[in-house]
């Protein structure tokens, strides 16, 4: 009790603040608790600092973890199925012809129809009804992938124009953040 | 891959969620949050064999968090206030102190509020969360020490006569 007495003297400013960081981190000891409390005893504004610092790391200590409902918790399991379901969808896109609107698809159809045209001739020997209709099929093709080409630039043109208008009009920034996501962006010291 | 994934779920999931709610205040949000990273896991699972770390899932939470956090900003000119207490903090009831508390983490800047999140919510070791944030053994014990100090600075005063 002496020592307790003779340590709240020498108790300054600075190891009083040591202490009270000390019980806010939660790592305060029996010893160093004791000291406070003699101390608190003596100085109200000491009292009150300390029962404040207390009330909030008890305040801390029993904020609980969120738990996550069943639904989500589903929702998550789900992934893994519904990712795999979605590649095979996309893997065949391309054979729907609904879906023969968007350049790149154009392409792809117009480059699915010459390859048949072609396969055609190799297996048979045409006549020249044929051979015309053929070339006629290839002319086609070939207007198609021009478009679905021309559609694509314009469509980049577009992008770009819109993207520049909303900087110009100060609605987006200048640089657009780089995401990656096996080395996520390092985020620190920014307000909020 | 599969049952991998679905152990990272189960094992993870309240963590990163925690993270989601005590970040965004919005538990929709925090759902959407949480399912987002999640999918970015599968799909890092499916590019890498590479064991994928805690770490590495509530990083890419907190980057979630935050960058909805920014787009919300042009709606909302200024971070909300804490609402004013009368009572004395130890007077408040154990759920009014809660509810507090989460508002004023909400309210801390970054780094101070995912420090105060992963340390004193979740209770990760200094050296995970200095992995998490990429700050150093020290810098975290620094910003713990600032982030608690202005929770502490804004605790309702207690009245001793």
């Amino acid at each position: 009790m002496k020592d307790i007495n003779k340590d709240l003297k020498k108790m300054n400013q600075q190891t009083f603040d040591d202490a009270i960081e000390e019980l806010l981190a939660g790592d305060m000891d029996m010893q160093q608790a004791e000291r406070l409390k003699q101390a608190s005893a003596s100085d109200q504004a000491m009292a009150s600092t300390i029962i404040d610092a207390w009330a909030l790391r008890k305040g801390l200590d029993e904020l609980e973890i969120e738990s996550v409902s069943a639904t989500l918790e589903a929702r998550l399991l789900a992934i893994p199925d519904q990712s795999q379901s979605q590649t095979r969808n996309n893997r065949f896109a391309w054979l729907n012809p609904a879906n023969w609107q968007t350049g790149q698809s154009w392409a792809i159809g117009s480059a699915l129809a010459m390859s048949l045209i072609i396969a055609i001739g190799i297996n048979s020997q045409p006549n020249r009804a044929e051979i015309l209709q053929a070339r006629e099929d290839i002319r086609i093709a070939l207007a198609y992938l021009g478009k679905s080409l021309n559609q694509a630039d314009q469509l980049t043109r577009d992008e770009l124009n819109q993207q520049m208008h909303k900087i110009l009009a100060g609605q987006a920034p200048l640089r657009q953040p780089y995401r990656d996501i096996d080395n996520p962006v390092k985020i620190e010291n920014i307000d909020l | 891959m599969q049952q991998r994934f679905n152990a990272m779920v189960k094992q993870h999931q309240h963590r990163v969620f925690t993270l989601a709610v005590y970040m965004l205040r919005d538990r929709a949000e925090a759902e959407d949050v949480t399912q987002e990273t999640y999918l970015k896991l599968w799909q890092r699972m499916e590019k890498t064999q590479e064991e994928v770390k805690r770490a590495w899932l509530l990083q890419v939470t907190r980057n979630a968090c935050i960058d909805r956090i920014r787009k919300r900003r042009p709606q909302t000119n200024e971070v909300p206030e804490i609402e004013d207490h009368r009572d004395p903090v130890f007077e408040m009831e154990q759920d009014q102190l809660g509810k507090w508390l989460k508002d004023a983490i909400t309210n801390l800047k970054e780094p101070y509020r995912s420090l105060v999140i992963f340390r004193d919510v979740q209770q990760h070791s200094y050296l995970e969360i200095a992995e998490m944030l990429e700050l150093s053994l020290s810098q975290v014990k620094i910003n713990l020490y600032r982030a608690r100090q202005q929770l502490r600075a804004k605790l309702p005063k207690v009245e001793t006569t």
